[in-house]
């Protein structure tokens, strides 16, 4: 085969090319968000002290901290989509130092006494097992649309991919659980997240080669 | 690579994202000169025949084309099209020795090399092709391998050239797939 007669057959092809990765990812979360927000409200229902909630304490905290693993998450798989710029992992340390200082905040702040009983919580298993399921639609759609994208490293891309899910479903599952201690969060949710990445990873590994 | 020929890839490839194919044809043109130099070079490099330096060309376009839509528009086109080629490399030398660790030059350092007989060879290709179902292997062998024009391709298969389109368009993300997974060499 010529190369000659592939470029000519090549350039018969363009058609206008696909949106970008970002503009599908949005409108597949756009499908993908609401699924899990609607099994939220079914299924588990938000906290009935939300609203008082928020205002006070570490609610609003942890929420924020949830918000901000899903837009690293998005950073980061959005970078891995594609070739040309390389990740920025150290979003990664960032993260890690975040939760640790949360951590050491919650120690400070309220005391170091009890602090195992505020670690355990009242809902450890029940928040690493929901937050995968919350996660699963905006994964499954991440990954879909990965399958068109170019990722360099695939099993990174779908850990990505996971990280954003799993933030997506932290955030979800934050509305309901009433366990808000910066140490918990920073053990279980992160332990829930890490699940979701680890499927991102082994999904990417599988469906993300090209 | 330069400046100029960084700006020239841009306004091309923006032309092919939106539909000009006189455009496009002219940068994936260019382009397989670049990629001809660079896997050659790399090739030679990692102990290899130069020789397969146009398998690689080959697949690297397919991938490009099937993938286009993943260059970011207010980035450079050189690094997204290094990181691509670079991949196929690796990909079709771990295809053949079982063997990814190469140093890759980067595209700065390439000579063109434009193509003396027509770039001949893709053996790997014709294979892929083979391997397609039905009408689309025989589109892509009419259009590849024998040079046909797709209208005279549309009146053979009595299809509209609307459909020949459609199925060279599968066809060559069915190609780009493949490439994706290892294929058992024939000899």
């Amino acid at each position: 085969m010529k190369t000659e007669d592939l470029i000519d057959a090549l350039s018969r092809d363009a058609v206008p090319a696909l949106p970008t990765v970002g503009r599908r990812l949005v409108r597949t979360m756009a499908i993908a968000a609401p699924i899990s927000l609607a099994l939220t409200l079914a299924v588990l229902g938000i906290r009935e002290d939300a609203v008082m909630a928020l205002g006070e304490g570490w609610f609003g905290f942890k929420l924020v901290l949830m918000a901000l693993v899903t837009a690293c998450g998005w950073m980061l798989l959005k970078a891995s989509s594609r070739p040309g710029r390389p990740a920025p992992l150290w979003l990664l340390a960032l993260m890690a130092a975040v939760f640790a200082a949360a951590a050491l905040a919650d120690v400070i702040v309220m005391g170091a006494a009890d602090w195992q009983e505020r670690l355990v919580g009242d809902n450890a298993l029940r928040c690493l097992v929901t937050i995968p399921l919350l996660a699963a639609a905006p994964l499954a759609g991440a990954i879909h649309v990965l399958r068109d994208s170019a990722p360099l490293r695939p099993g990174l891309a779908g850990a990505a991919a996971g990280l954003f899910a799993g933030g997506v479903g932290a955030v979800l599952y934050g509305l309901h659980c009433t366990d808000d201690s910066p140490l918990f969060v920073a053990a279980w949710y992160v332990a829930g997240i890490m699940l979701v990445v680890g499927a991102g990873a082994a999904a990417g590994r599988r469906w993300l080669v090209w | 690579m330069t400046l100029a020929r960084e700006a020239e890839w841009k306004r091309l490839l923006l032309g092919g994202l939106s539909g000009n194919e006189a455009s496009y044809r002219e940068f994936l043109r260019d382009v397989s000169s670049y990629l001809r130099g660079w896997a050659q070079a790399s090739l030679k490099r990692a102990g290899r025949s130069p020789a397969e330096a146009e398998d690689i060309v080959q697949e690297t376009l397919i991938a490009v084309h099937t993938r286009r839509h993943t260059w970011d528009k207010a980035q450079p086109v050189g690094p997204w099209l290094h990181g691509v080629a670079r991949h196929k490399l690796i990909d079709s030398l771990r295809r053949r020795t079982g063997h990814d660790h190469l140093s890759v030059d980067e595209f700065a350092e390439v000579i063109p090399a434009p193509q003396r007989d027509g770039g001949l060879a893709g053996q790997d290709v014709l294979r892929m092709v083979a391997s397609l179902p039905g009408r689309q292997a025989a589109i892509v062998q009419a259009l590849f391998v024998d040079g046909q024009r797709t209208c005279d391709i549309a009146a053979e298969l009595k299809m509209s050239e609307g459909a020949v389109r459609v199925a060279l368009h599968r066809a060559l993300k069915q190609l780009a797939a493949t490439f994706g997974k290892d294929v058992p060499d024939e000899d």
